[in-house]
């Protein structure tokens, strides 16, 4: 294992205040080094989404500390907030992932563009390359399928300098194989030297996963490298 | 494992390199939002087209305003209207001035100089070999009889057997005269005449000696063109003659130096053997000719424009400008013109922005996934600002384009296109309407507009949370307190503001006030909205779902409502105005009683006046007579002072009126405009050291006529003037008694008198007021009289109270006549026989029959403002209805799973339209009510102090826009629920 590309250090949210207060998580520490893949399995509502925010910068934490590439998210303003969305971490959502009125070269594109680079267009179709959809560079998202979709959504998260990649269900929205392959292909860009967050329901996409980390109301109750199963995850609950 | 995808190394492209200025990032950043704004503009095409209509539209309408005034200007009417001069046949229409003259190509500028006029020899002389030139002959006004029928008209006196002349008319319907015993009409005059082609009709002259001539109608006949041929009749030249002193036929030619009319006839139609060029036409003006050459006209020299005054070779050259001398006041006039422009570009801005806000606020809620996540790929609060304000300079520049395109093909369609061309320059089609690059200018104010409307979503946008964009979570803004509180200051500097233009009369404070109310208002809106909405809770439960949703998104429905605001204080101001201003026209323009018949005649300076009052008074009361015998008459003779010149039409006849004291305050507090009456020479009255104002009569339509003060030569004939609806018993008597009576409420003194003075204008032009002096008189608060203040004889007789007054040589007459006949449907109306009766005994009459009720000038100005208001009341009501809809839907599913009918979504549509509809129209009509009482007084162009408030329309604002926009709402809406996309 290398330098950890992500570390969650005793994090804590609180949605709210008073007798409104969630608390999303609850001193969660957590570390992720490039080329590791971590699950983050849990019920509904046990703050794997918050989770996957904080490690972002999307969402602010209300005590702890999220380091991505060594840098403490804490100190930064949403401007800078935003630049380490652009220059180190990359979302994958379950759906919709992609901008409908940009092509997918466009949407893979994107962070680069805003991060103010030129000659954006030939690097992002060698990241659509790396994901195997080149030939769909000029299509916009409903033209594609599901499955195509999240390729090209792996390939803007990871586009550029991005080395940690935080997916949120990314096969939710797919069937079984396609699902399968959108984590292949995530597993593989991880294993080029990327960190991954990847959030699910399905115990067989942990398989995927070097680690897995299961949450409940906000707390790790449990982490289990490489062997996961039902079984498993039945002595979570 | 299903799919394992094959190991590839992974290939590591260099990284691209930033673009090396914070100027070119920025730039690349705006070009990812124009990009994202574009391509979600085409995908909603429907949705856009609103906004993009919106924009266009006062775009359009100030395009086609600045390409018409263009076009008709180009297309000049100057040269289609010079080559309809020439009727069909001249190639050329030359007129005589002194002297040698220079002129512009379509003759309408032209500098003349003094001296003998050319000739018809000198002309033909300097035109080629085997011209042909015409004069443009004359026209002699008559009375055309055909049986019992007769109208007064004006015959063109013309030789049309030459073709020359024949090419001024157009024959319609059998021929033109081509003996001197032929007469051709204008249809209508025909029509007038019952008359058919094939009768016989009699032309008697009614100036000059009288001749009578029997012709025969062969022709219905229009003049070719309105610049080519004058009077509504045409016969042969020596049918009858000439009239010298009317102009009805081409303009008689007045000596510059003598100041003299003169018979030699000045202007000419010409064919020539060849076509006149601009050297022709050089050579005819050393002459003194002023040229219309149809081959000039038709293909201008390059070297000159048509309307600039040219000479061989290229225009006159003008003098620079210096800009040292430009007049200062012109220059602050222009500046006042530009910030009042100004005023108003910032009112149409703010009103279009208003109305199209709501619609970028439900694009932003339709882009809030794709904004979050542009978020969650990098972009700052900045790139999510730009995205949405991208929008808008997106759509504004579509839409300018549209208005400039919309308005351009408008002109160009309503201009030439159409077989009828409505918007043909005095019928002169306008062919390709000129666009200017500064129109440009004119988009630009779209742009600006739909970048102040997407300003609000923008900064709602960069604020927003990411996270909850992603979730489609919509959390609401919270209200700031101070806004209200900040809205009502601006809206107190605004009424402030409004004072206080109006103290220092300055139409710009005045706008710039109207706008600085209008923003308080759009502060205090979203306040107001949640205020009624608590209303809700005793609404049936579609309207209080409307009605709270309204107040949770009170932005957009505040942004609706004050734009349905403004259009509403702007129906409720304007047609207050009118309304009073109509209040004033109507009980100033009294008509005479029904029944009767008024009989003004003028005494000036015409040879038929040089009779004298007395003889025309006699002629026109024969005429009277003889139309309707036995009819009752009032004469009311003018009165001047004695010691004035007695020369009927003369400058120093003097004058003479009523005056009243100018109040110090008028009962609403505010300070009298200082009315200056007609007959007040300079220096003002006498009075005092009390100020003096003119005052003011109720007067038929043809009032003000030139004197304030009339002698009614038998006072028992007021009741005919006055109508049944008077009490004129006791008026009667004090006319008997030596007094007089008047029209206007507050005329008399404390004792019961009327204040009259004189006024005298002596040889060297100084005016001269007389004394004031007092008569004692009656008020009549009902029924017109033709003047402020009738006297009647005892008055003026000696030892009478206005005995300094004379009626001898009065400049005007009137004479009221109920006639004992009534109108038949076989012979001309009485009013027709008495005007043709008096033209035949050469009294220069303007008869009028009494009792006519004027069209209400203020009800289509009414109509047209209730409609705009409505019409924008719609748009803002049912843009903001979708949107609720789009917002709500899910509250709506969530209704119809527990049970609620379809219909509930119309419901909900009606309320919330009407919601909007009436908030903006209560706290409109309440705006334009406060606009009315400050700003009328100042604007009413008859200086009066008297606001009169239309409550219909008020009502219909109040009432009717509302209810109409929710049915509107009801109607548009479909009922069926459309089910919510599931999330995870």
């Amino acid at each position: 294992m290398t330098a950890p590309v992500l570390e969650l250090d005793d994090v804590t949210r609180i949605h709210g205040s008073g007798a409104t207060a969630v608390h999303a998580l609850r001193g969660v520490s957590l570390t992720v080094a490039a080329g590791e893949l971590v699950a983050v399995m849990g019920p509904s509502g046990s703050g794997k989404s918050t989770l996957l925010n904080v490690a972002g910068g999307l969402d602010t934490v209300s005590a702890g500390a999220v380091r991505v590439e060594g840098t403490d998210l804490a100190s930064l303003s949403r401007a800078a907030l935003a630049a380490v969305r652009r220059r180190s971490a990359g979302y994958v959502f379950q759906d919709l992932n992609l901008i409908p009125t940009l092509t997918a070269v466009e949407n893979v594109a994107l962070p680069l563009e805003l991060d103010g680079r030129r000659r954006v267009r030939s690097y992002a179709l060698a990241a659509l390359e790396e994901v195997g959809v080149a030939d769909l560079a000029d299509r916009y998202p409903d033209e594609m399928s599901g499955g195509q979709q999240q390729r090209v959504a792996i390939a803007r998260a990871l586009v550029g300098e991005r080395r940690l990649v935080l997916a949120d269900e990314p096969t939710g929205a797919l069937d079984s194989e396609t699902g399968e392959a959108v984590l292949a292909l995530l597993r593989r860009r991880v294993d080029q030297g990327c960190a991954g967050v990847l959030v699910t329901h399905e115990s067989r996409h942990a398989a995927w996963a070097d680690r897995v980390v299961y949450l409940r109301d906000g707390c790790i109750v449990d982490s289990t490298a490489y062997d996961v199963s039902p079984g498993s995850l039945e002595t979570v609950r | 494992m299903t799919a394992v995808l094959e190991r590839v190394e992974p290939a590591t492209p260099p990284l691209p390199p930033r673009h090396p200025s914070r100027l070119a990032r920025w730039w690349s950043s705006w070009r990812v939002a124009i990009r994202l704004a574009r391509r979600d503009a085409w995908r909603g095409r429907g949705r856009a087209l609103l906004v993009l209509l919106l924009i266009a539209l006062p775009v359009s309408v100030v395009v086609a305003e600045i390409s018409y005034s263009l076009a008709s200007s180009k297309a000049r009417a100057s040269v289609s209207q010079a080559l309809l001069s020439l009727g069909t046949v001249a190639d050329a229409r030359i007129m005589t001035a002194p002297a040698s003259a220079s002129q512009s190509i379509d003759t309408t500028s032209a500098s003349t100089g003094s001296g003998p006029r050319a000739t018809r020899a000198d002309l033909l002389a300097a035109l080629p070999a085997g011209s042909t030139v015409v004069d443009a002959g004359g026209s002699a006004p008559v009375v055309i009889e055909a049986g019992r029928w007769g109208i007064t008209s004006a015959v063109a006196l013309s030789d049309v057997r030459d073709p020359l002349d024949a090419g001024r008319w157009r024959v319609l319907d059998g021929r033109l005269p081509a003996s001197p015993s032929e007469v051709a009409l204008r249809g209508d005059e025909i029509h007038r005449l019952q008359a058919h082609l094939g009768d016989t009709l009699t032309l008697t002259t009614t100036s000059g000696a009288v001749h009578v001539a029997r012709l025969t109608l062969v022709g219905e006949v229009e003049p070719f063109s309105p610049w080519i041929a004058y009077g509504d009749a045409v016969a042969l030249p020596g049918v009858l003659p000439v009239d010298p002193t009317t102009t009805a036929y081409g303009p008689v030619a007045v000596d510059a130096e003598q100041q003299k009319l003169t018979l030699a006839p000045s202007e000419f139609l010409v064919r020539t053997s060849r076509p006149l060029t601009w050297a022709d036409v050089r050579a005819l003006n050393a002459l003194g000719a002023v040229v219309a050459s149809r081959s000039v006209l038709e293909s201008p020299p390059a070297f000159c424009p048509v309307d600039v005054v040219c000479l061989d070779d290229g225009p006159v050259p003008q003098p620079r400008a210096d800009p040292a001398f430009e007049d200062p006041q012109a220059l602050e006039a222009a500046a006042r013109e530009a910030a009042l422009v100004a005023v108003v570009v910032v009112l149409v801005v703010l009103q279009v922005a208003l109305l199209a806000g709501p619609a970028f606020a439900v694009q932003l809620r339709r882009r809030q996934r794709e904004l979050g996540l542009v978020g969650a790929s990098g972009g700052t609060s900045a790139d999510l600002r730009r995205a949405v304000l991208a929008s808008g300079v997106v759509l504004g520049v579509a839409g300018g384009l549209l208005g400039i395109a919309i308005g351009w093909l408008g002109v160009l369609v309503l201009g030439g296109m159409l077989p009828w061309a409505p918007l043909a320059d005095n019928g002169v089609r306008l062919g390709v309407p000129p666009l200017p690059w500064y129109v440009l200018g004119v988009a630009l104010i779209g742009v600006i507009a739909a970048v102040v409307a997407s300003l609000v979503p923008a900064v709602l946008a960069g604020r927003g949370d990411v996270v909850d964009a992603l979730r489609g979570r919509r959390p609401l803004p919270a209200l700031r307190t101070r806004t209200p509180v900040v809205g009502l200051l601006l809206g107190a500097a605004g009424v402030g503001l409004l004072l206080y233009g109006r103290a220092k009369l300055d139409t710009v404070i005045l706008g710039v006030g109207i706008i600085v109310g209008e923003l308080g208002l759009v502060l205090i809106m979203p306040w107001l909205v949640v205020q009624t909405g608590r209303l809700g809770r005793w609404l049936p439960l579609s309207s209080r779902m409307a009605v709270r949703d309204s107040g949770r998104h009170r932005l957009r429905t505040a942004a609706a409502a004050c734009a349905v605001a403004a259009a509403a204080a702007a129906a409720v101001a304007t047609s207050t105005w009118a309304a009073s201003e109509s209040y004033v026209t109507d009980s100033t323009d009294v008509p005479y009683p029904p029944g009767t018949i008024a009989v003004q005649v003028f005494v000036d300076g015409t040879p038929e006046s040089q009779a004298g009052a007395a003889t025309l008074t006699a002629r026109t009361t024969g005429v009277l007579e003889s139309v309707a015998p036995g009819s009752p008459t009032a004469v009311l003779v003018g009165l001047t002072p004695k010691g004035a010149s007695t020369t009927p039409g003369s400058m120093n006849q003097g004058s003479v009126g009523c005056v009243v004291p100018v109040p110090a305050m008028l009962p609403d507090g505010s300070t009298p405009q200082r009315g200056v009456s007609a007959v007040a020479p300079a220096g003002g009255y006498a009075g005092d050291g009390v100020e003096w104002q003119g005052c003011s009569g109720r007067s038929s339509a043809d009032g003000g006529l030139g004197g304030e003060v009339m002698l009614l030569r038998d006072p028992a004939s007021l009741g005919l003037l006055l109508g049944p609806i008077a009490d004129v018993t006791a008026a009667t008597s004090v006319l008997e008694d030596g007094g007089a009576v008047v029209l206007q409420p507050g005329s008399l003194d404390a004792a019961g008198k009327v204040v009259l003075q004189s006024g005298t204008i002596r040889d060297d032009g100084t005016p001269v007021a007389g004394p004031p002096f007092r008569v004692p008189a009656a008020e009549v608060l009902a029924g017109a009289l033709p003047a402020s203040v009738i006297l009647g004889p005892k008055a003026l007789a000696p030892g009478g109270a206005a005995a300094s007054l004379r009626a001898d040589d009065a400049n005007q007459v009137v004479v009221v006549v109920a006639p004992s006949t009534a109108d038949r449907p076989d012979r001309p109306t009485v009013a027709d026989q008495i005007t043709i009766g008096l033209a035949k005994a050469r009294v220069n009459a303007g008869v009028q029959a009494g009792g006519s009720v004027r069209p209400d000038s203020a009800a289509v100005q009414l109509a047209v403002i209730g409609a705009a208001t409505l019409l924008l009341a719609l748009l803002a009501g049912l843009m903001v209805t979708a949107l609720a809809l789009a917002d709500g839907r899910s509250d709506i599913t969530t209704l119809a799973a527990v049970g609620a009918e379809p219909r509930v979504r119309r419901r909900i549509a009606a309320s919330s339209a009407g919601f909007v509809a009436a908030l903006g129209c209560a706290t409109g009509a309440v705006s334009g009510l406060i606009l009315a009482w400050l700003l009328n007084p100042m604007f009413n162009r008859f200086g009066s102090q008297t606001t009169v408030i239309h409550w219909w329309l008020v009502a219909f604002v109040l009432l009717g826009v509302p209810l109409v926009t929710a049915g509107a709402a009801w109607l548009t809406t479909r009922s069926r629920i459309t089910l919510t996309r599931r999330r995870d």
